[in-house]
């Protein structure tokens, strides 16, 4: 097909970025990278066309990104990259083959050099496998499969909840975790087939003393603008959360610390507080992105780009000067963001308040860096903080929706890497 | 000789949608297939020059059928794959029911004194038929609209769980509501 | 009004949609560059390799989705923008000049909410359906609004025909007239178009909501019908408040076209210049002041129709 190959040349790649634990570095690099060459990063995995993996390899989140990859549609290609390798190279490796594809055949989708071992999606996804492929087969038979043993099909759910396994013996559809009780639904037929095989939405009452679905929705870890390893399992009624669990997904290798803690910042020579400036706009772009308000975010990235590649110069803090007034006399976002979240003053000082307090510290700490006050206001233990965050989150959660949920998750910001190392506690509420 | 042709196909496919309703297998099917219907009908006014009505019946059903389609899935929140359901229930007496209904209709076609049309339509329907409104029958269409508004608003309040005590306090002294969720305007 | 629009005016009239539509997005794509210290000389052909992207890409099937709604919802979008255009007057002759003109451009904008739901609904995704849910509040927060802005320019000029409308502004743009108006429908035109501050149904933290499942053509549609009908609504403000073709010097349908662009070009930037506005505040926004502040602004005009 002449036509194909001629769009597929003028194709630019829509990378989906997923940070794993330990991958904050290279992620950093590889936003760098996308911004310099215009490829703007996609939201959802569905919307892309290159998976990129920043950082070491963990089953579990590779569990999650084989189904991730399921869901992807072709032309498509997986980039992994770890902190030894040459992040421009990759992702040029990638666009090419992502150009020189062949759309609809059999071929295996391309595989983008990786330093480390690859793991075979058809052995890690492990007893599954073989299951969810039944499935698809079954519901239709032209599903033609390629030799990863991963399939045309979708897996139906949404693109970044990642199941974990827990529907029993029926293949758990990503969003119905649970098997439903359908006594209660009288107009259901008895006996009747599941629609498409999924189990349907369990009930329980909800707020207002009305029996309503239930579903089951993970959070993470793969997800756009989202902490690093951070698994949230929600119930929801409609978009409201009953009940939510945190878990942590993957663990920092040992030999690196905390990305923003690690001395020199791979061999860069910032001082304190622009390391601290660093850090809050790289939330705070996260945060932003989850406002609704993408450019904005976008150009707390640049910033954080150039503060972390030529230090705070002057050009530089004319131009975050003038993001910092933006934001901050933002009414609309101060507007949305009012009131939720509130965290009582005795949890540390970084995340008292709502989210409007959150944010407005985290810029307060950036214009300390602008205006280059050199007493660091205040220094925070980051892995105490990480982990009350992480025992705060099933509480604050309980009974918001779900846009409130993503941000105040995105205020909190738990940095995961620097939990200590002997195993986080996770809540429940 | 175009407009009978034109009502022939929107009437059949309006039954035809009608009769979708209750064979589909899904509320959302269900829901559509009757906005379906009630546009096809609507095109019937159009025919008749009654552009207004038209456009309204199609604006005013869309409107309507989505909101209607939020409470018919409000309490079975699965998305798509919901479970196949019938649409009928109570077939014996639904059928008795809708025969009585359609007999008496049809009676009515032919007992009603229709007004004859052979002074041609008038210029600007929509202006009769504001004038018609607005002229003789306006204390009716008043009242109507009172009452209708008043049944409205008195049945959100009768259904609504939690009053102005709720909120503001037993002496209504407080400042700010004791919200679940926060409103807009920061009251 | 006038004669009817020749054949190849209702030709061109969706390729012009098209046009506008396409400087839209790239505009959109160069706001984006620009924000992201990204090369802006790249930015304008942005969504053309996009649409490339989309046209080879895969199409989805989901196990358990209601296929034919959920394609048939992503078709409605730019089908809607299109039969929503129709009664827009360039150069004094509108496609469809009826004398209902603002109500079927209203019925036809109301269909989004019946596209953006089943996009939504048909794609067996939590995501997908709190986005169509998300819409549904939202359009019953701006619809009352919407109307009485309409009905406020229709008021203005004693006429629902959108042609009689910006014949009613020789003297005085409505603009200038009734502003809270003017300034409610702006708002409204980025709500149909779940643009902007009012993209919660689509938005980045539910991972694309209603349209989270779209690849490929499903949804190249669904985007473009979207730019299609944030042209349209703005198209519709041109006629509706801003004097219609009227202007100096060019001819009318080159005045609609530039108010045409010079609207939407403020609606794209307002919508990367503001963060989403959520939902479940706006509603009580809506009802608590945009409601009463529309209809004191049709009292005045009302009034200010009698005494003139």
């Amino acid at each position: 097909m002449d036509v194909t190959a001629w769009l597929l040349r003028r194709i630019r790649p829509r990378p989906f970025v997923v940070t794993a634990l330990g991958g904050t570095g290279v992620r950093l690099a590889v936003e760098d990278e996308l911004r310099r060459r215009a490829w703007q990063p996609a939201p959802t995995p569905v919307a892309a066309d290159m998976l990129v993996v920043c950082g070491p390899y963990d089953t579990e989140l590779a569990q999650a990104l084989d189904r991730v990859w399921e869901q992807m549609p072709r032309p498509r290609v997986r980039v992994l990259l770890d902190a030894q390798d040459d992040v421009a190279r990759s992702l040029n490796e990638g666009g090419a083959a992502l150009a020189s594809s062949t759309e609809g055949s059999s071929q295996a989708p391309p595989l983008a050099d990786s330093a480390h071992p690859a793991p075979d999606p058809s052995s890690s996804h492990g007893g599954d496998s073989g299951r969810s492929h039944e499935d698809s087969g079954a519901a239709d038979a032209s599903a033609h499969s390629e030799e990863h043993g991963t399939h045309d099909r979708s897996e139906g759910a949404s693109s970044e909840t990642a199941d974990d396994e827990g529907g029993g013996d029926q293949h758990a559809d990503h969003e119905h975790g649970g098997h439903g009780d359908h006594s209660g639904h009288d107009m259901h037929g008895g006996g009747m087939e599941m629609p498409g095989g999924l189990p349907m939405a369990e009930r329980a009452a909800d707020r207002d003393g009305l029996t309503l679905d239930r579903l089951h929705v993970e959070l993470g870890p793969v997800l756009a603008d989202w902490p690093a390893g951070l698994r949230l399992s929600l119930a929801l009624q409609g978009d409201v959360v009953q009940d939510a669990a945190v878990s942590v997904v993957g663990a920092a290798p040992t030999d690196t610390a905390r990305f923003w803690t690690a001395p020199g910042l791979g061999g860069r020579e910032l001082g304190g507080p622009s390391v601290e400036a660093a850090a809050a706009l790289d939330s705070l772009q996260r945060l932003l992105a989850v406002a609704g308000w993408p450019d904005a975010g976008a150009t707390g990235r640049r910033l954080r780009d150039d503060l972390l590649r030529h230090g705070a110069r002057e050009a530089w803090r004319a131009r975050c000067r003038r993001w910092i007034r933006r934001v901050r006399r933002s009414r609309l976002l101060r507007w949305s963001t009012d009131g939720l979240g509130f965290v009582a003053p005795d949890a540390p000082e970084v995340l008292r308040g709502d989210v409007t307090a959150r944010w407005k510290r985290r810029l307060d700490t950036i214009e300390a860096a602008v205006a280059q006050e050199s007493a660091a206001p205040r220094p925070t233990d980051a892995g105490a903080a990480a982990q009350s965050a992480l025992d705060l989150l099933p509480s604050l959660l309980n009974g918001q929706e779900l846009a409130a949920v993503r941000l105040i998750v995105a205020s909190l910001d738990p940095d995961l890497e620097a939990l200590p190392a002997d195993g986080a506690e996770v809540g429940h509420g | 000789m175009v407009h009978t042709a034109v009502f022939a196909v929107c009437a059949a496919a309006s039954v035809a949608a009608g009769v979708a309703v209750f064979r589909v297998d899904s509320m959302a099917r269900a829901t559509l297939a009757l906005l379906a219907s009630f546009v096809l009908a609507a095109i019937t006014l159009l025919l008749l020059d009654l552009s207004y009505l038209g456009v309204l019946v199609i604006l005013m059903m869309t409107m309507e059928m989505m909101i209607m389609i939020v409470f018919m899935i409000m309490y079975m929140m699965n998305p798509a794959g919901l479970m196949p359901m019938t649409m009928v229930h109570n077939n014996r007496g639904a059928l008795a029911i809708s025969l009585a209904v359609f007999a008496a209709l049809v009676t009515g076609i032919f007992l009603v004194p229709w007004p004859d049309t052979r002074p041609g339509t008038p210029a600007d329907p929509t202006l009769q038929l504001a004038e018609a409104i607005m002229g003789s029958k306006m204390l009716v269409m008043m009242v109507i609209g009172m009452v209708l508004f008043a049944t409205m608003v008195a049945a959100t309040v009768l259904s609504t769980a939690r009053g102005r005590y709720d909120r503001y306090g037993d002496r209504l002294r407080r400042s700010r509501p004791d919200d679940p969720i926060r409103g807009g305007v920061g009251r | 009004m006038g004669d009817p629009m020749p054949l190849w005016g209702m030709l061109l009239l969706p390729i012009g949609l098209l046009l506008l539509g396409y400087g839209g997005a790239a505009w959109s794509a160069i706001l984006t560059a620009r924000a992201a210290g990204s090369p802006v000389s790249l930015a304008a052909a942005t969504p053309a390799r996009e649409t490339a992207r989309l046209l080879v890409e895969q199409r989805r099937t989901i196990p358990g989705a209601d296929t034919l709604l959920w394609r048939l919802g992503g078709a409605t979008v730019p089908v809607a923008a299109v039969l929503a255009v129709l009664v827009l007057p360039v150069a004094d002759r509108a496609a469809a000049d009826l004398s209902i003109g603002v109500v079927w451009f209203n019925a036809m904008e109301v269909l989004i909410w019946v596209a953006v739901w089943t996009v939504g609904w048909g794609a067996n995704s939590a995501w997908g359906l709190v986005g169509a849910y998300r819409f549904l509040i939202q359009g019953l927060a701006y619809a009352l609004p919407h109307m009485f802005a309409l009905t406020t320019a229709a008021l203005g000029a004693g006429s629902l025909r959108v042609s009689d409308i910006a014949q009613a502004q020789e003297n005085l743009w409505f603009a200038a007239l009734m502003p809270v108006a003017f300034g409610v429908y702006l708002l409204s035109a980025m709500a149909m178009a779940y643009w902007g501050p009012f993209d919660p149904a689509v938005a980045r933290d539910l991972a694309g909501g209603a349209a989270a499942e779209l690849t490929g053509v499903d949804r190249l549609v669904f985007r473009s019908g979207r730019y299609l009908m944030l042209t349209a609504a703005a198209a519709m403000a041109v006629p509706l408040f801003l004097g219609g073709g009227a202007g100096p010097l060019l001819p009318g349908w080159a005045w609609t076209v530039l108010k045409t662009a010079a609207v939407l070009a403020l609606l794209v930037w307002l919508g990367h210049r503001l963060p989403t506005v959520r939902v479940d505040r706006f509603t009580e926004i809506g009802w608590v002041v945009l409601i009463p502040a529309t209809l004191l602004q049709a009292l005045v005009v009302a009034i200010v129709v009698l005494v003139v």
